[in-house]
């Protein structure tokens, strides 16, 4: 017989077990084990991979939780003590009463007994659930529970006749902790009440020994007398070695996690007593021989000789065999549960329910079109055959139900008004469209079916919905309210140790000065952790460190500690987009904690969805669809009598769209606003929906792309012609002029040339750049001879195939993503007001605020500071007196849309306003309108300082105006200073002239406005926008870089508007406020940098080769305002760049070249063109 | 110093630089000392005698401040760096009626014995 282990903490018990579910396994089984427990921390954080890992490795798995007991706070116990222990008061929060406050007293290991359906492990889900519960309510409890509450819960799991769940009394449990200070009596006491409150077969005494030094915890003697009272009470004795790691090397990373853990350094902790630390290192899974030798040497303390031994084995076997989990029948693993019929209101069969539902999308999107016409395209379905034939595929893979349940949740979001749309392979099946969870009609696109979902794949598709951002917390809690509590928990996901926290948490471990561990770990930051010392030799800006780390030994330590801490699971946290349904039995199967929402969240992370049979939706929220939802709102509020615009019913052919997305003017729009974007649409210059789809189709990293991307675009420029491999082929390669782009036409050309029909193209496909790769390729050639085609063509198209590899797009995804780009191109180009309202309140994109404001202004929308009395808490339109200017609307060819002449602005928010609370924001705007400063401070009461900033942005010029007063705005701001500087002491004398609570002010006008001495002029533009970026952030009167027009003249800058006028090659030089940097990988693997600066007229994409970045040295990353020198760069009608060849930060004017000397450079020989900048996820 | 001959009984060899003994640790002196197959001890030289072990060993480990001591403590490693083994032993030599009662140490690395305390003395 080998040992089972039963009592092992695994990486999941954060900061404090080291090794994960995995290694435990395979070090189980390395010495033959047959049973192996999981018995983490607070929670079931490692049990799911623990399953996993022991089916891997022909293990039985044992599942338990390792709790805090919680006892009473003695009653003398002084006030800080009670409030540490969570004491309340007299009443709870929400008029609950009162749960006593407690303290830790020890803790307690509880397992699950096994081979009962689920009994013992849905018993254990509760008892965790319910551990975190009352922490949840009351944040100072701790987590964990009293023994009669672990009583209760045992109670409940043996009404059935058996035990569901087993107690262990330990040697770190209130028992243990009395029995190491030798206090017996009242060890066999606690042992007593123990045996009371548990019913028979439910309690079991757990002795273990790390050797430590006698007298100490977990010594021999210990375990003795932990054996001894066992014995005495009558009771199971079982030996554990409480693992924390998996083999003695490990031991060290422990003592460093509880370092962590407790926010002390090693060395405070070796000094303290009865100390934190582990009293010795062995604590790991010891083999059979260890561990029987251990039982041995226990036995023999304690008198008992090798019968005692025997019986301490016995014990321990017995207990694991009660204990062992059936992954199938006890567990469920890999079983899929659905919410239950009525609560998805399903009244019969689910199949019949699902077409019914089908067929009133029918009625509601295609009403007007004949179902059973084919539908002119690829597939050659009509919209009723296509249903059909989804139909029967999802009635035979039984999966209808999983639809009804998207269904409902989708349902739930269009009544609550919120946008949403499904996102991925999901938008290729008509079902899903029918359901309204998506605006795409597949049929439309030619997109397949197989793609998401078919006979061969037998589980459960993912359906990723996108919703409004803002609104994703309430949808939420309608989940919850809709299909019920015990029905629906959030997921959660677990955060591991990265460089940069390993690196602080070793140094204080090691004592190291905080200085010197933040200096390192900003250094290492983007550095992998695992191989930490490997990088540091090699990385060339890390030579100072590794020289460092030669002399100094403790940085040495730290390098080590940090490589052992890294990707350890560190915290759980809410997973930002992830939704668990089930039916009823939901907390059967997961335990659950808070969320931080007030929703609870499983303890179980997205790995843990499929083998637990729980249904993971992922809702994301986008920012975007917020900002179309904003829009449309504006649009509604100014224009009530118009009918709601309905971004997704509306037809995508728009040609002023298209005329304003190929200006490249699409700062704000959805996918197609970044510099390595617009250079693309300038190249490519969309003039159909179709043609977004392949731009955002190309728009991808990886060596493909650029076999892809130039046949393409000299196809379609008309620069060559396209070719197809075989005239069978045209249909499917004509709409990207003969390049395959998409998985589809992928699956369709092996499906064309071989009969294997989409699914199995599907499966091939996924094959493809894998190494099972030979088998589609003969698949393939037979395939393809046999119905016909000669040599060559399967060889060519082979070729194809075979480069395609595993890159290529998703053409449903393609289509997903276009849906949005266009409707925020089509709001940009006929609601710009709106649309740039709903940009700024959502900030969907990847600029800064100021050059969003700057965008409108730039298209002639007149942006309105705040205002006391006109702005409110978001951002939106208002009509001004229109001011002749030279922005001409609907010039779309130039980046100007449909805007209203100037006659409709945006006035900003007063969130704008930085320093000012949200309190205090509410406070002013329920106020509304002031008349006099008095009014304003009686009513909202902003803090002194508060009231200097809105001054100072500007937001009270309104009143000074009004009030006649003959001071400026300076002096309002010096005087509001003032007293927002003075010390807080002296204030209530000068509060006494201010009307009290209930009086009216005399009707004197602004006597404090007109009080005002008139000493200073009015701020310069200059030192508006000065103040304006001081206070915002933004700024509203004037782009920065008007204040250095003089400048600018002299080094004859060129304005990015003026650019595309220009020839290629020109020499130029331009200026302006860096708005992104970004070095992408490249193919040549030199390092490349783009930064795009904006100049008030547009946006300039500078690119910088090696020379350039060697002369530039470090103004290429830090300086806000650059000045470049440089040649354009055309790539296309509309495209235009600047190589760099120098820039200098102009905020250092003494480090500017002699303009005389600048220009007059000819242009470097052309480099290959430059690859299309690669967007680098941050 | 003797030789260290107790390093034959063990299958470890002298591998690293930072193996180096610490005296200041107040190790006492080398020992020889010969062991079982479970590695406890069975007979050791004590002042130039051979004792045997009269009874049943105890053994228990002690920490160590392995971040003062250790230059390196890889993740790779399979060695406890954490603590060093103890033992107590009843140890008398032929003929003596009364055993000594004396503690040894176990270099953790190395193996190399060091007696630690004689407590007949």
């Amino acid at each position: 017989m080998h040992f089972p282990h039963l009592r092992v903490a695994s990486a999941y018990s954060a900061h404090y077990g080291v090794a994960r579910p995995h290694e435990l396994a395979q070090v189980a089984a390395s010495y033959g084990a047959q049973v192996l427990a999981c018995t983490d921390r607070d929670g079931l954080y490692g049990v799911v991979k623990h399953v996993l890992a022991c089916q891997q490795h022909g293990v039985a798995p044992v599942l338990g939780v390792d709790l805090a007991l919680l006892g009473p706070v003695a009653a003398s116990a002084g006030k800080h003590t009670r409030a540490a222990a969570g004491w309340q008061g007299q009443h709870g929060r929400h008029g609950r009463s009162t749960v006593p406050p407690a303290r830790v007293i020890g803790r307690v290991v509880v397992l699950a007994t096994g081979g009962n359906g689920g009994a013992g492990y849905a018993a254990l889900c509760r008892l965790v659930s319910a551990a975190h519960r009352n922490h949840d309510h009351h944040a100072a409890r701790p987590i964990g529970l009293t023994r009669d509450q672990i009583a209760r819960h045992v109670h409940r799991a043996a009404a059935g006749g058996t035990p569901g769940l087993v107690v262990l009394v330990g040697p770190d449990s209130d028992v243990g902790s009395l029995l190491a200070r030798r206090r017996y009596r009242a060890a066999r006491t606690a042992l007593r009440a123990w045996k009371r409150v548990l019913p028979a077969g439910c309690l079991t005494v757990e002795t273990a020994t790390h050797l430590a030094p006698q007298g100490s915890t977990l010594s021999t003697g210990h375990a003795v007398r932990m054996l001894t009272v066992g014995r005495e009470a009558g009771l199971p004795v079982i030996l554990t070695n409480a693992v924390r790691y998996a083999h003695p090397g490990q031991a060290v990373t422990a003592d460093v996690l509880d370092a962590a853990r407790t926010l002390m350094s090693l060395e405070e902790l070796a000094g303290s007593d009865p100390g934190v630390l582990q009293p010795t290192g062995q604590g790991w899974l010891k083999n059979t021989a260890e561990m029987t030798r251990l039982a041995h040497e226990i036995s023999a303390a304690a008198d008992l000789g090798a019968t005692g031994a025997a019986h301490l084995l016995a014990d321990t076997y017995r207990l694991a065999e009660r204990c062992s989990q059936d992954p199938v029948t006890d567990l469920r693993v890999g079983q899929p549960v659905i919410p239950e019929a009525s609560v998805i209101g399903l009244t019969g069969n689910p199949n019949t329910q699902l077409r019914t539902r089908c067929y009133t999308g029918l009625e509601r999107f295609h009403s007007h079109e004949n179902w059973d016409r084919t539908v002119p395209g690829l597939s050659g379905e009509s919209l009723r055959s296509r249903m059909d034939r989804e139909l029967d595929v999802i009635a035979q893979l039984g999966f209808a139900g999983y639809f009804l349940t998207v269904s409902e949740v989708s349902e739930l979001m269009t009544q609550l008004k919120v946008r949403h749309a499904a996102r991925g392979s999901a938008v290729s099946s008509l079902v899903v469209h029918l359901l309204g969870i998506s605006p795409v009609d597949p049929l439309e696109y030619d997109l397949v079916f197989e793609r998401f979902l078919s006979p061969r794949r037998s589980s459960l598709p993912d359906i990723d919905i996108d919703m409004e951002s803002a609104e994703r917390h309430r949808i939420y809690h309608e989940i919850f309210q809709r299909f019920g509590s015990s029905r629906v928990t959030l997921m959660s996901m677990q955060n591991a140790y990265r460089s940069r926290g390993a690196v602080r948490d070793a140094g204080l471990a090691l004592g190291l000065e905080q200085e010197l561990v933040d200096h390192i770990a900003a250094q290492l930051w983007r550095v992998p952790g695992a191989t930490l010392r490997e990088e540091i030799a090699q990385r060339p800006e890390l030579a100072r460190l590794a020289d460092d780390l030669k002399a100094n030994r403790q940085l040495d330590l730290l390098v080590d500690l940090t490589e052992r801490l890294d990707r350890l699971p560190r915290h759980i946290s809410m997973h930002p987009c992830g939704v668990i349904l089930s039916d009823a039995t939901l907390l059967n199967r997961t335990p659950v904690q808070a969320s931080g929402i007030g929703l609870p969240m499983s303890q179980f992370d997205k790995h843990d969805m499929d083998p637990m049979g729980l249904i993971k939706l992922d809702i994301l929220g986008v920012r975007m669809q917020s900002t179309l939802a904003y829009a449309v709102q504006e649009v509604a509020r100014m224009e009530p009598d118009r009918p709601a615009l309905d971004l997704d019913a509306m037809p995508r052919d728009d040609p002023d769209t298209f005329r304003l997305i190929s200006s490249t003017h699409t700062l704000g729009c959805f996918q197609i606003e970044s510099p390595g974007q617009r250079e693309l649409i300038g190249t490519m210059g969309p003039e159909e929906f179709n043609d977004l789809i392949v731009d955002i189709s190309l728009f991808r990293p990886g060596p493909m792309q650029a076999s892809m991307v130039r046949p393409y675009l000299n196809s379609r420029h008309g620069w060559s012609t396209p070719e197809y491999p075989h005239p069978d082929l045209v249909d499917i390669l004509k709409e990207t002029r003969g390049v395959a782009v998409y998985h589809e036409q992928i699956m369709r050309m092996m499906d064309r040339m071989t009969g294997c029909g989409l699914a199995t193209a599907d499966e091939w496909r996924r094959r493809l750049g894998s190494e099972t790769e030979q088998r589609v390729e003969d698949a393939f050639r037979s395939g393809a001879r046999a119905r016909g085609y000669d040599a060559e063509t399967v060889e060519k198209v082979w070729d194809i195939l075979h480069a395609f590899g595993s890159f290529g797009f998703c053409k449903a995804h393609g289509v997903a993503f276009a849906v949005p780009t266009y409707q925020s191109a089509w709001l940009k180009t006929h609601h710009p007001e709106a649309f740039m309202a709903g940009v700024w309140e959502h900030d969907p994109g990847m600029y800064p605020a100021r050059l969003l404001v700057g965008e409108a202004r730039r298209m002639g929308i007149p942006v309105l500071g705040p205002d006391i009395n006109r702005s409110v808490d978001h951002h939106r339109i208002e009509p001004v007196a229109a001011r002749p200017g030279t922005v001409e609307s609907g010039d779309l060819d130039e980046g100007i849309p449909y805007t209203r002449g100037g006659s409709w602005g945006i006035r900003m928010s007063l969130t704008s306003i930085t320093g000012i609370s949200g309190a205090e924001i509410e406070r002013i705007v329920a106020g509304q309108p002031y008349s006099t400063l008095t009014d304003v401070r009686t009513r909202a009461r902003p803090s002194r300082r508060s009231l200097q900033r809105l001054a100072s942005a500007g937001a009270l010029d309104s009143l000074l105006n009004t009030s006649g007063a003959r001071a400026s705005r300076t002096d309002l701001v010096t005087h509001l200073t003032r007293r927002a500087d003075q010390p807080a002491a002296s204030r209530s004398a000068s509060a006494k002239g201010q009307p009290g609570p209930g009086q009216l002010a005399l009707p004197l006008g602004d006597l404090e406005l007109t009080g005002l001495p008139p000493e200073q002029p009015e701020p310069s533009t200059e030192e508006k926008v000065r103040a304006e970026l001081d206070t915002m952030n933004i700024e509203v009167s004037a782009h920065l870089m008007d204040g250095h027009t003089a400048l600018l003249r002299s080094y004859g800058v060129t304005r990015a508007e003026d650019l595309l006028g220009l020839r290629n090659g020109t020499e130029v030089v331009v200026a302006g406020v860096r708005v992104s940097t970004m070095t992408p990988p490249m193919r040549s693997g030199k390092r490349v940098v783009f930064i795009s600066v904006d100049d008030g007229s547009g946006a300039v994409d500078c690119t910088f080769f090696d020379e350039a970045q060697a002369l530039s040295g470090p103004v290429l990353f830090a300086p806000t305002m650059l000045l470049v020198h440089g040649h354009t760069r055309r790539t296309g009608p509309r495209g235009i760049g600047v190589q760099a060849v120098q820039a200098w930060d102009m905020a250092h004017p003494e480090t500017l070249p002699d303009p005389a000397t600048v220009l007059g450079s000819q242009p470097k020989p052309s480099r290959a063109p430059a690859r299309k900048p690669q967007v680098t996820t941050s | 110093m003797t030789v260290l001959t107790a390093v034959e009984h063990t299958e470890l060899t002298w591998s690293e630089t930072y193996d180096a003994v610490r005296i200041d640790e107040g190790w006492g002196q080398p020992c020889e000392v010969h062991c079982d197959e479970s590695g406890a001890p069975c007979e050791l030289v004590f002042r130039g005698r051979l004792h045997r072990i009269t009874a049943p060993p105890q053994r228990w480990y002690e920490r160590r401040r392995w971040w003062q001591l250790e230059e390196r403590v890889p993740r790779e490693s399979g060695q406890s760096v954490v603590d060093r083994q103890h033992w107590r032993v009843q140890a008398a030599q032929r003929g003596a009626v009364i055993p000594r009662t004396l503690e040894l140490v176990r270099h953790e690395i190395t193996g190399q014995w060091w007696l630690v305390a004689d407590q007949a003395v």
